[in-house]
């Protein structure tokens, strides 16, 4: 890996997030090393529970109790957020770092026009914008990300918008205050039909252009990620076990888990119809009782125990800027070649 | 009526509707109506899976409540071999329950949370009162058996299982009667994506082993491609396009079927394409657009489209669609 560099606005190291349940620790993020460059498109792609979503909560120090950030850093442009009070965090929140969740319904307020919840955002981080102002600013976000006739949209409620439309209003709080960094979007259009995900996929690719920001793009769908990101991370289980550039992970996926998940998906190239899938044994693993070692072991079909159980195997870059987290990888690839 | 298969009907369903009724005001009057499902006819051969595709609002989870009798159509026929969904009375009522069953989406909600496994797929058995109730409970592990689930999971609770193993059980459930036709909703979407294909290996594996009939519906297309015989494309309450699922991935004619195929990504970054981005959401089934329905986001729209209802008509060997300009 390489140094911090001035590409590089967002450098996560070591991070750490615990929840303390009556039944035990959970290491939800499990040390987790990640950056994501200026303008870039990163995506982080696992399944539920693997850590995507409290590692995202963790850069903007939201996550839930009885979750707590126990170690690591969060270098945003240089600035550690896990070292800054409270309050300089806040003034972070939603303005240099903003985030866009699954759940449109649940994020906006039921009783508030959609306008007077942008507004909010304004008159918190803009105090010194007058209300005119305010209310200029407003529309021109409506506009933005895409919202037909703005002037009457502005003073409808959340249920009388469809989903799609709930969520560009969600987009467009998170940049209301214009100077946007990073924007995190966690499963952003998974709970939207696929015609109205082409278009928000679209609309998140021509405000990262336009905006000049980065985006940490979070989901469970390797086709989404696919799509948008330049760069993927992929989780399991609390840890990053590979990423590469999106082109070198679906061309040539080293990690058995990522390997095994793209194999499973029904690709009509290969698969004929009606033929039994690949499927990967098991289910995801429970937290409170791993094994100590890889975190795949027991799923994994290239598994030995005397190698890959003990400690967790360290994340290393097999070829140029791809890393993975596996002490079977020669082996596998030797088997391969055959 | 319109769509022949290739060997005779197992399963007919003929004109096909659904309405509700929208309250409002004091007095509670009718005031407009949802047209959930607008007149759908289909067929499914014995042994065949047809797929419903379409986003939400287009009448594939209604059909599939109707074709179950959770919902009672406002109109149509629905016909299982020689029986008659809808007018079934009685014990033709309770044949039909056996052999008509569903899977449910959620296996989190689904399963009562309160009863053990061995209960919740021993219910049928006592319900139907097809075995003697000392043999229930072997009854149920044989289903369990079925779907691989361990015989030990009889005396677990649901929370105590995994998802995947969740909906193991919701299949096992709707197997205990040995059913002819499922009807399967959105089985697998919320499922981790690493159990999906274990499941979808499951119900093609049940499938050859008793000779199921599915009805698959799901939004994920890959999946449809692979599982079904036959796909319907339904919008707004319509069918829009019906046929053999590889002339309907390969060979589609209608606009939206194009659109919602173009707009699924797809797991491989080099066939990042130029999209076909559909403007606008679906319109209220409250108040669909006169003539097609499609017509308000369709790129091929002309005058004809808002006067007349395009029909669904043959245009190649048992492909149908209904456009004003396709096929």
């Amino acid at each position: 890996m390489t140094g911090p560099s001035p590409a590089r606005l967002l450098d996560i190291r070591g991070l750490r997030t615990h929840f303390f349940t009556d039944r035990g620790v959970i290491r939800a993020v499990d040390s987790v090393d990640l950056w994501v460059d200026r303008e870039e498109i990163l995506g982080v792609v696992g399944e539920s529970g693997c850590g995507k979503t409290v590692m995202a909560r963790s850069i903007l120090r939201i996550v839930q109790k009885p979750g707590r950030i126990v170690g690591g850093r969060v270098e945003l442009e240089g600035i550690d957020l896990l070292g800054l009070s409270e309050a300089e965090v806040r003034r972070i929140r939603g303005d240099a770092v903003s985030m866009v969740f699954q759940e449109p319904m649940v994020s906006l307020d039921p009783v508030y026009h959609v306008g007077s919840q942008i507004e909010e955002v304004l008159s918190t981080h803009r105090p010194a914008m007058s209300g005119r102002e305010r209310r200029q600013r407003v529309l021109q976000l409506l506009r933005m990300v895409g919202i037909p006739s703005p002037e009457a949209r502005v003073n409808s409620f959340p249920h009388e918008l469809s989903g799609g439309m709930r969520q560009r209003v969600m987009i467009a709080i998170a940049l209301a205050c214009g100077n946007p960094r990073l924007l995190i979007a966690d499963e952003p259009t998974t709970a939207l039909d696929v015609t109205v995900q082409a278009q928000i996929i679209r609309l998140f690719q021509k405000l990262q252009r336009e905006l000049g920001m980065s985006l940490l793009m979070i989901t469970h769908d390797l086709g989404v990620i696919s799509e948008i990101a330049d760069r993927v991370v992929v989780m399991y289980a609390g840890s990053i076990v590979e990423q590469a550039s999106v082109r070198e992970l679906f061309d040539r996926p080293l990690h058995p888990y990522t390997r095994a998940l793209l194999r499973s998906i029904p690709n009509r190239d290969r698969d004929p119809r009606k033929s039994r899938l690949y499927s990967i044994a098991g289910s995801v693993p429970n937290l409170l009782d791993l094994k100590p070692g890889c975190k795949f072991f027991d799923r994994c079909p290239h598994a030995m125990a005397d190698i890959c159980l003990g400690t967790e195997p360290p994340i290393e870059e097999a070829e140029p800027g791809h890393l993975v987290r596996c002490r079977r990888l020669r082996g596998i690839q030797a088997k391969d070649s055959l | 009526m319109k769509v022949p298969a290739p060997t005779a009907p197992f399963f007919t369903v003929k004109g096909l509707k659904k309405r509700y009724p929208v309250r409002t005001g004091m007095l509670r009057r009718v005031s407009a109506e949802v047209r959930a499902v607008d007149g759908i006819d289909f067929q499914v051969s014995r042994g065949r899976t047809l797929g419903i595709v379409g986003e939400s609002g287009c009448g594939k989870t209604t059909t599939a409540r109707m074709i179950v009798r959770l919902e009672a159509p406002t109109e149509g026929e629905i016909m299982l071999e020689e029986l008659d969904l809808l007018h079934a009375r009685g014990e033709q009522l309770r044949e039909l329950r056996r052999r008509v069953q569903m899977i449910f989406q959620d296996p989190y909600s689904s399963l009562n949370p309160r009863k053990t496994v061995g209960r919740i797929v021993g219910e049928p058995f006592i319900v139907h009162a097809v075995c003697p109730r000392r043999q229930v409970r072997n009854r149920a592990a044989e289903v369990l058996e079925l779907v691989s689930m361990p015989p030990d999971s009889m005396n677990r609770y649901p929370h105590e299982l995994s998802g995947g193993q969740r909906q193991r059980v919701g299949i096992a459930r709707a197997l205990a009667l040995s059913p002819r036709l499922i009807v399967c909703d959105e089985p697998i979407s919320a499922l981790d994506v690493s159990i999906r294909s274990q499941i979808l290996n499951l119900l093609l594996e049940l499938q050859e082993r008793l000779s199921l009939t599915y009805i698959f519906i799901a939004h994920d297309l890959s999946v449809v491609e692979h599982i079904s015989d036959d796909v319907a494309v339904m919008y707004l309450g319509k069918i829009v396009e019906i046929a053999p699922v590889g002339s309907l991935f390969d060979r589609h004619l209608h606009p939206y079927t194009e659109a919602l195929l173009s707009a699924v990504p797809h797991p491989d970054p080099a066939k990042r394409k130029d999209r076909i981005i559909l403007s606008g959401e679906v319109p209220s089934p409250m108040n669909p657009p006169s003539g097609c329905r499609f017509r308000t986001r369709c790129p091929i729209a002309a005058d004809i489209c808002a006067q007349a209802e395009p029909p669904l008509k043959e245009a190649g060997a048992t492909h149908f669609v209904a456009c004003h300009f396709r096929g």
